[in-house]
């Protein structure tokens, strides 16, 4: 049983059941973020929609990582690189977050951590995820 | 506090689903029941990873009952069994 694929990218998608799934969950979470930005009386808080995507980002990088791993993957150290670096700067973009009080500066931060965490997905998706997936065929 | 899930679980059900996810009283384990639920998609796993965060806030945890393999099955795929207790 696969999760169908409805809001990831044909072009991004990688032929691996797993990664797609979960890169396809992290395009429905883009999506909430961008509903958000479109009703500021959304139905949910932002920091809950900024802190599910945290979660499940962290989530998938470790089932990524234990797959390169165990599949014996050459540069399994530079993809962990990659990783660390963005969950620190989510880290450091939610710290931020906190500080914000009025409603046009948690607009405009929702759309900036949108453009940011989407173009560096699509990147990571394209290059890196990419290359490791070509290597377990 | 217990949800029956509805079936098919998906981005209509999120006009009642979250809802009855804030009405969860703080510190109440919040249980999921899937008996109904043959089929959900990503938007229902997003809308279920959202309710883990928002009872959270609330010092609360969810967990799923009554799921069936199928469901089971894309419960893995998406290493839900990492976030959340499954039965």
């Amino acid at each position: 049983m696969s999760i169908k694929l409805e809001q990831l990218p044909e072009q991004y998608r990688l032929g691996h059941k797993y990664i797609d799934g979960q890169h396809e969950i992290l395009f429905q979470l883009f999506k909430e973020l961008s509903e958000y930005c479109k009703d500021s009386n959304y139905d949910l808080d932002l920091s809950i929609i900024l802190l599910s995507l945290k979660t499940y980002v962290d989530t998938h990088f470790r089932y990524e990582e234990q797959l390169m791993e165990s599949s014996g993957y050459g540069d399994v150290a530079a993809h962990k690189i990659e990783h660390s670096s963005l969950e620190k700067q989510v880290v450091e973009r939610i710290e931020h977050f906190s500080t914000l009080n009025s409603n046009d500066e948690l607009m405009a931060f929702a759309l900036d951590m949108k453009g940011f965490l989407l173009n560096w997905l699509l990147e990571h998706i394209s290059v890196t995820d990419r290359k490791f997936c070509k290597s377990l065929v | 506090m217990k949800i029956k899930i509805p079936n098919p679980f998906n981005f209509q059900s999120r006009k009642t689903f979250i809802p009855q996810v804030k009405a969860n009283p703080p510190g109440e384990e919040l249980i999921l029941d899937f008996e109904n639920v043959s089929s959900l998609d990503s938007a229902a796993l997003g809308m279920l990873l959202m309710a883990r965060e928002q009872t959270k806030s609330t010092s609360s945890k969810v967990s799923f009952i009554n799921c069936n393999d199928s469901i089971k099955q894309i419960l893995e795929v998406a290493q839900f069994h990492m976030l959340f207790k499954i039965s």
